[in-house]
């Protein structure tokens, strides 16, 4: 599952609007969520944000020509310890 | 040597480079010469006395005794012109005394400023490193000040949507760009603008551009939070980030900086202003090193641009950089500069398609979050107009975008050169796309 459509939509219509639901998500954003639910809904949506902007990255294909450029799924293509694979990002957000 | 077009680039305004242009013939000068360090010459003005100019042609500097305010001076660029044109025709010879004096006391002056940092006590060094400490603890004050309301904000922003950024007058960032400003941390004044300055006409790029900025300067939020658990580069790195700026002299006597020595070429430039500030990028690549670096300079009507080394798209200086505190340390300054060629002893190293460039990408990113702006080099690019956006194709079909900030006449350009024979092409990594800066062409570069 993609988190990238809901997330945006959090983003763009506020947690005041929209609460968070973690079965809305998967993978390490899931847990990520999960692990942040002692947060306010707007910091764990910032969390979360942070979090997959550079999953996504990481799991980014270079598109070619005669293929349509495709967003790709972080569970799809995510490492299965990704605290091994963005140290510095863990690190810095204080996840496991 | 100096092409013409790299001539115009070091004038100061277009008058002055035209006005130069006219005295850009050995004819109109009254004496020309040259040493393998100088040239110089007197051409007659409107005083009674011929104007002596003369130019430092391995640290590029010039001076000369005409009254104009304007610097590099019409007859600096002139006497440029000159050398542009045929060096060979000006003989080397013996330097005149006016011309040795200036020459020998520019290295004097250089060697001095190293000698003076030597030459500091134990019990001064003390004395100047309690004080530094003291002022840096009540600036980080006041930086996790401004860092704490800038969460509040952001988190504000997140309760309410960021569908209301649009609707948001400019005094709604204004107003938190000067409070980070107050707090010492420019540089996350420089988020806030760049939201305040999305293309809110297009729906999907302002949204996206959105929320990669509150990504990132959420991250940088959280590292400036816990500054204090990380070693003492890394916490030099995200004070950096937070816009923080070190002392060059500091940097190139700390012996935990990175420097590295190379031939390096200036692959391109680019100047942007924001209020009465033009800052100045140039983006250099080691021939040897294959290494990017970032040199960022800033004018402003109060500064003094006669205080540094000019830099020349296309050129290729031989010097030491030293790099500033940063997790993947990136942004250069030049410590000695030892020489400046004016053409491509050989060509540089480079990435053969774009898969190779995206690993090592990604891989800096893994180091550092907030790499942006990365300068490469890639073989066998074509450029293919597909659905009227431009792309940049590989020889493995693989393809990145062209930024949409790339101007027209760059664009003919690159359409010219590039759209037939693939190319061997130098660009930037920017969030939108690839911002095409050159062209390499058999031993040559053109820069775009």
């Amino acid at each position: 599952m993609n988190n990238q459509p809901y997330l945006k939509s959090l983003c763009l219509l506020g947690t005041d609007r929209q609460p968070v639901d973690a079965a809305k998500l998967s993978g390490p954003i899931a847990s990520l969520i999960q692990e942040l639910k002692e947060l306010e809904p707007a910091e764990q949506v910032l969390h979360a944000l942070s979090l997959d902007h550079y999953y996504r990255l990481a799991a980014s294909k270079l598109p070619q020509l005669e293929e349509a450029i495709e967003s790709v799924s972080i569970t799809e293509s995510a490492p299965h310890a990704p605290n091994a694979y963005y140290p510095v990002l863990h690190k810095i957000l204080d996840i496991d | 040597m100096f092409t013409e077009a790299q001539i115009q680039q070091l004038a100061p305004k277009e008058s002055a480079f035209k006005a130069g242009k006219k005295l850009g013939h050995a004819q109109k000068w009254e004496s020309l010469a040259r040493s393998e360090r100088a040239i110089w010459g007197s051409i007659k003005g409107s005083g009674k006395k011929p104007y002596l100019t003369q130019i430092d042609t391995t640290n590029l500097a010039y001076k000369c005794t005409c009254p104009s305010r304007q610097f590099p001076c019409k007859h600096a660029i002139g006497l440029l012109l000159v050398l542009s044109q045929d060096q060979a025709a000006i003989a080397p010879t013996e330097e005149p005394e006016y011309v040795a004096d200036w020459m020998d006391k520019r290295t004097q002056r250089a060697e001095k400023i190293d000698k003076e940092e030597k030459e500091l006590t134990e019990e001064e060094k003390q004395k100047k490193s309690t004080a530094k400490a003291k002022r840096q603890h009540s600036k980080l004050e006041l930086t996790l000040a401004g860092v704490a309301e800038l969460k509040l904000w952001l988190k504000d922003l997140m309760r309410i949507g960021i569908l209301e950024l649009p609707n948001r007058p400019p005094g709604y960032f204004d107003a938190l760009m000067k409070r980070m400003v107050d707090a010492k941390a420019p540089r996350l004044a420089g988020w806030i603008r760049a939201l305040r300055d999305l293309p809110f006409k297009d729906q999907h790029l302002w949204q996206n551009g959105a929320i990669d900025i509150i990504s990132k300067l959420f991250l940088l939020i959280k590292a400036a939070e816990n500054l204090d658990q990380y070693p003492k580069a890394d916490q030099q790195a995200i004070q950096g980030l937070l816009g923080w700026t070190f002392n060059q002299k500091e940097i190139a006597a700390d012996e935990n900086s990175r420097s590295v020595k190379d031939q390096w070429l200036v692959l391109g430039s680019e100047e942007e202003i924001q209020d009465d500030l033009t800052i100045l990028r140039y983006w250099l690549y080691g021939l040897a090193s294959g290494e990017d670096a970032l040199i960022i300079r800033f004018q402003n009507k109060f500064t003094n641009s006669t205080q540094e080394i000019p830099l020349v798209d296309g050129s290729v200086t031989e010097a030491e950089l030293v790099f500033h505190p940063g997790l993947v340390p990136h942004r250069a300054f030049i410590k000695k500069q030892k020489e400046v060629h004016l053409s491509l002893p050989h060509l540089p190293p480079s990435y053969p398609a774009w898969a190779p460039f995206q690993a090592d990408f990604i891989q800096t990113v893994q180091q550092d979050p907030w790499t942006n702006l990365r300068a490469g080099i890639v073989d066998h690019i074509q450029l293919v107009k597909k659905d009227h956006a431009l792309m940049l194709v590989d020889a493995n079909n693989h393809y990145q975008p062209v930024s949409a900030a790339l101007d027209e006449d760059k664009i003919s350009t690159l359409l010219i050169n590039a759209t037939g024979e693939p190319v061997k092409l130098s660009f930037v990594r920017r969030n939108d796309g690839m911002m095409p800066l050159g062209l390499f062409t058999d031993k040559s570069y053109q820069v775009l």
